[in-house]
Order: structure tokens, then sequence, then C-alpha cells
């Protein structure tokens, strides 16, 4: 239902009946596959304050994910773990400040995205509406795992303290850091979803003309058929009906005028969060930003030192 | 314009220029096509006879339509222009060479593609970018659809180097990041991507530092900014507003500058209506729907 208070709105997500058993299958498939991690450094984007390497690892479907992560060059002891999960369209972002930070820091690159895409390679737009009416090979079944894989190649590496390990992302960033809170709830220590994406699909669809969630609209104008396959594939993958599992302190940000990510969807999933440890910020006049321009980076920085203690080593260039 | 610099792009013009006759393939995306627009995909060659491609968006209706480039942006993704433009411009989004979808001879990297082939300015690939963002432009005004009186461009500072290399352009709206603007100066001051990728250069390949400045001038849109006519805006953030002014300084046409408020809902708003007032199409309700 919508509204013109979003806090009022109703998603109308249902969870299927085999919802946990499909993921239970899904994480036992993962768990198959050899993780097989590889870090080489890189360094041309490495200084005397840091180390950067190139990542790969195995993940769903024996495909080959990369990513970037980036360390402190001289510390003691173990080091807090901060995965970064990327936006819908951008790459992953090479994790240099939180490495200057204190952080053992790992940016994943999951399937599709550049250095991840010899596979499978949907494109965008693409990835949103890939087999999206076919549940068992929908695209963001293997793009979830990705993730969670992620945060195992991060808390696998000998020099991360693995009681202290946090996600964070904005946008399917955000989605992103929700999904493995909550298939990895007895592990991850903190995370911060900004405007998340990934949540109430099929109603966000219906409150936007702006891409990725135009994606199902196009598929739907063209294969208005489908409808009731795609619903059942989008409630299967729907960020909302994962997030009861949610442990850890979690804090979630919206911009009240956001297009891409309808800010209702965001007060939604907020709501089911199984954390009691929770705190919800929206953002007059912002759109998919969602204060990141308005305080809340300092906010979220705050948030995840709190938790996770680094030791900063500050430096520039 | 320095001599150098008038030689340099010059040659690049030429380049461009003898590609008029190639052919250009246009085919539309039903799919990708709404009750406000028919959206195309188009495939045309740039220069050393590479594949490009770009999205090309027409309000449905009557034309000739007010003409607005998008500059492609600093990522691996062009995506379909926003429905809050393609309901009322014919809007022209190019991929350069090494974006997805004109990446089938070079793929670019990111981190990379802000210093690939320096220090040498043949090598460098932005020249290549530049070029095909050269070429796009006259793809797109050989429509029959457009109004290539009215031409508009809106996207970071390419856009305004390649406004300084087109004399046709009447509006400019120019957003962050700004990538190109004063890149030694704004790169000391930073350790983020991009504007990082000139650290790493610099660091790695301290030898070629020099050379790779010498380059580096050629692109900074300030110092062909004599040559923009185009009625401009650039919106920036506050830690971009030094540039900002430099540029805004240069430019021939009326030019300001808009320093970001940092709410994406307030700025958006600010830059789309200026692009409408400036362009003379309606300012209408941005892509945010009403509940």
């Amino acid at each position: 239902m919508t509204t013109s208070d979003p806090s009022l709105f109703t998603s109308s997500v249902v969870k299927p009946a085999d919802f946990d058993q499909y993921w239970a299958e899904t994480l036992t498939a993962t768990d198959a596959v050899a993780l097989n991690p590889r870090l080489s450094l890189d360094e041309m984007r490495s200084t005397d304050e840091i180390e950067v390497f190139e990542a790969l690892y195995d993940s769903y479907e024996g495909i080959e994910i990369a990513g970037w992560y980036a360390r402190p060059r001289n510390f003691e002891g173990k080091l807090p773990g901060y995965l970064f999960v990327p936006g819908y369209v951008s790459e992953p972002k090479l994790p240099n400040d939180l490495a200057l930070r204190g952080y053992a820091a790992f940016s994943v690159a999951p399937r599709g995205k550049l250095r991840s895409n010899r596979v499978f390679n949907p494109g965008y737009p693409g990835l949103l509406a890939h087999n999206i009416a076919e549940r068992e090979e929908y695209g963001y079944r293997g793009f979830y795992m990705d993730a969670v894989r992620a945060f195992d190649f991060l808390a696998g590496l000998d020099e991360v303290d693995e009681t202290r390990i946090g996600v964070q992302g904005g946008s399917q960033g955000g989605a992103l850091t929700l999904l493995v809170a909550s298939l990895r709830s007895d592990q991850v220590a903190c995370g911060s979803a900004g405007a998340p994406y990934l949540c109430s699909m099929m109603d966000s669809a219906e409150m936007t003309h702006s891409y990725p969630y135009e994606e199902i609209n196009d598929y739907l104008r063209i294969h208005p058929d489908d409808e009731l396959a795609v619903r059942e594939t989008l409630d299967l993958h729907d960020i909302h009906n994962f997030v009861d599992r949610i442990k850890c302190p979690m804090i979630v940000s919206v911009g009240l005028q956001d297009d891409v990510v309808p800010p209702e969807t965001g007060f939604a999933v907020f709501d089911q969060i199984g954390s009691t440890d929770k705190r919800f910020y929206s953002y007059e006049n912002c759109g998919h930003d969602a204060g990141t321009g308005d305080g809340h980076v300092a906010i979220v920085d705050a948030f995840m030192d709190s938790h996770l203690n680094p030791s900063a080593i500050g430096g520039a260039g | 314009m320095s001599a150098d610099r008038n030689a340099y792009w010059a040659a690049v013009k030429d380049e461009v220029a003898a590609l008029s006759d190639s052919n250009v393939s246009i085919e539309e995306l039903p799919e990708r096509s709404n009750e406000t627009c028919v959206v195309y995909a188009v495939w045309y060659e740039g220069i050393g006879g590479y594949p490009l491609f770009a999205y090309l968006t027409l309000p449905r209706g009557d034309g000739p339509f007010v003409p607005l480039f998008q500059a492609p942006g600093y990522a691996s993704v062009v995506g379909v222009p926003a429905r809050e433009r393609s309901a009322k411009y014919a809007v022209f989004a190019p991929c350069h060479r090494g974006q997805r979808l004109a990446d089938s001879g070079y793929q670019a990297a990111y981190p990379g593609l802000l210093t690939d082939g320096l220090p040498g300015a043949s090598s460098y690939i932005w020249r290549s970018v530049v070029a095909d963002s050269l070429r796009a432009i006259d793809v797109f005004l050989g429509q029959p659809e457009v109004d290539g009186s009215k031409l508009a461009i809106a996207g970071n500072d390419l856009g305004a180097l390649v406004a300084s290399l087109r004399p046709d352009v009447k509006s400019l709206l120019v957003v962050t990041p700004l990538l190109l603007t004063d890149p030694p100066g704004r790169a000391s001051d930073t350790f983020a991507y991009p504007m990082q990728e000139y650290n790493d250069f610099k660091r790695t390949y301290s030898d070629q530092w020099n050379e790779a400045l010498e380059t580096l001038s050629l692109f900074d849109p300030t110092a062909g900014a004599a040559d923009i006519q185009a009625n401009t805006m650039i919106a920036c953030t506050g830690g971009e507003i030094c540039a900002a002014n430099d540029l805004m300084g240069a430019i021939a046409g009326e030019a300001g500058v808009y320093k970001n408020e940092g709410r994406g809902f307030i700025d958006h708003t600010v830059q789309e209506d200026w692009l409408a007032e400036a362009t003379g199409v309606p300012i209408t309700p941005g892509p945010f729907l009403p509940r």
C-alpha cells in the first residue's frame, strides 16, 4: 500500500513456504565449491602506508569472483575487517581509505561486474531481470552467494579478527549488507545499509520509472503474462524476507525523495530487521544519496569504528 | 588556446571528420521504449575503425527536439537515459571505447582509465575518449528529429572539454566529479579515487610525470574554456569550488557555478531546471513520483 507517509507503507512481499529450504540448499551448493582464495599485491595502488591486493576466490557454480583487498602496511595483532559491498552499476571502490583508517578492507565485485564477468555478464540494464521468470535460475541467486563468500574470504584471512568484521554499502550495497548480516548472522559484528535496494521489489517497480527497478517494468511491458512468475521469483530473493535473522547492530538510511529506491521500502525492511540494536535515519530533500552529502557519512564512520575499533594510520597520496 | 593545443585537437577533429560518411546503424529497443519515448540502439564507427555504441531516445510526438548529449561518465556502465530527460529532449548517451557495449577491442579498468596511455599525448587513451565523444555528436546531429541549433551537453568536465571543441554547443551543464580540471593540483589534496589514479601514476612513474603533466594540460578544459560559447552551469561540491570557479572564469559564454547543497533531490532539481530553462524546454517535475 502506498501512502504519502512512507512509514505507513505496507509491503506486499510474501515469504514463500520454501524460502528457508531454497536458501539452505543454495548455501550448501555454495559450500561445495572450494573458496580457493588468492591475493596478489598491486604495487601501483599500494603506498608507504597501505598495501593493496587484487583478490580472487571461487563462488556458487564455480564462478571466479574478483575484488580489492587493502590493509595497513604495518600493523600488530589482528585487524578489524570491513567488507564493502557495491552498488548496482558502479564498480567496487578500491578501499584504500578504509585501510588508512586501520581496517583490513575488502571490496568485492560480484559476478557480472568487471573482472568477475567472464562467465556471467547480463549487463546493465540486464542483471535485475536476468531469468526473472525462472526462480531457480535468477541471476541474483549466485550474486547473493558471491557477497556471502566475500565475507567468508575476509573472515578467513590470518590477519583479520573474525569477531570484529562489519559490512557496509549503499543501494545494492545496502541490500547486500542486510543479506550478509542475515546469512552470516553469528559472525557479522555490525552493518550499515544506505538506501537499501532489492527490498519490496514489485512494490518498488510500481513507485518509480527510474532504473534499475524500471527493468522490471520493461520486462512486464513485453511479457505481461509472466507477472505471477516474476513475483514468485522476486519474493524468493527479496531482502525483506531475510532480515529477521539479523542479530548485529545495524543502521539504515533513506532519502525521502529517492526515485531509485523508494524510501517506503527502507522503512518497511527496517521494521523487519531482527536485531533490537538498530537505528533508522531518514533525510528530507535527499534522493538516492540518502544523506551522504548531508552528514550521514560521518555517522556511518563513527558507527562502524565504535563497533570495530580500528587503529587509524592516516596519511594521503 | 595555445598553438600546441590547437594543433593537437585540430588533428583529432580532422580524424573524426573523416568518418562523416561511415555507416551508422539504428535499431529500436522495444523493451526499453515506453509511453513517453522511443529508445534506440545506435552502432557507429570511431577513429581507428573502433566500433562504438550509444542509446538514442526520442520523445513521442513530432520533432524536431532539443538535442541533449550526455557526456560519458567515469564508469563502466552507460545507462538508458532517465525518463525525466527522454520525455522532453532527444537524448544521446554514448559509450566511449572501453565502456560496456563498446568494449570489444579495449576494456577500460577502474581504477586505471584515467592514466592509461600516459605520459604521451598521442598514446593517452583520453585522446580517443574525446574523439569518440566528438564522433557521437556528429552521429547525433545527423538524426533528422533533432534541432542542431539547440545542442546541449550534460556531464562531467569531459563535457566541458568537448564543448571547447564544438562552438555549436549552446547549453552546457557540468556536474561533479571534475576529473580533468587541474588534476595535479587537486590530486595532491586527496587519496580518493579516481583522482588518486594521478597520484598512483606519479608515484610509480616519477620520471615520466613531467611529460604526463604536459599531456594532461591538453585535456584540462580550463585551458580551452575561452572557446566555450555555451551558456554554462557548473554544479560542484565544496571541494571542487576553486577549480569550478577557475573554469567558470575562463569560459567565453555566460557561466555560473552552483555549489551543491549535498541534498541530492534539491541539487538535482536545481540542475535539471537550469538545463530546461537554458534550452527552452518545459520545466517538469523530477523523477520522484508523487505519492
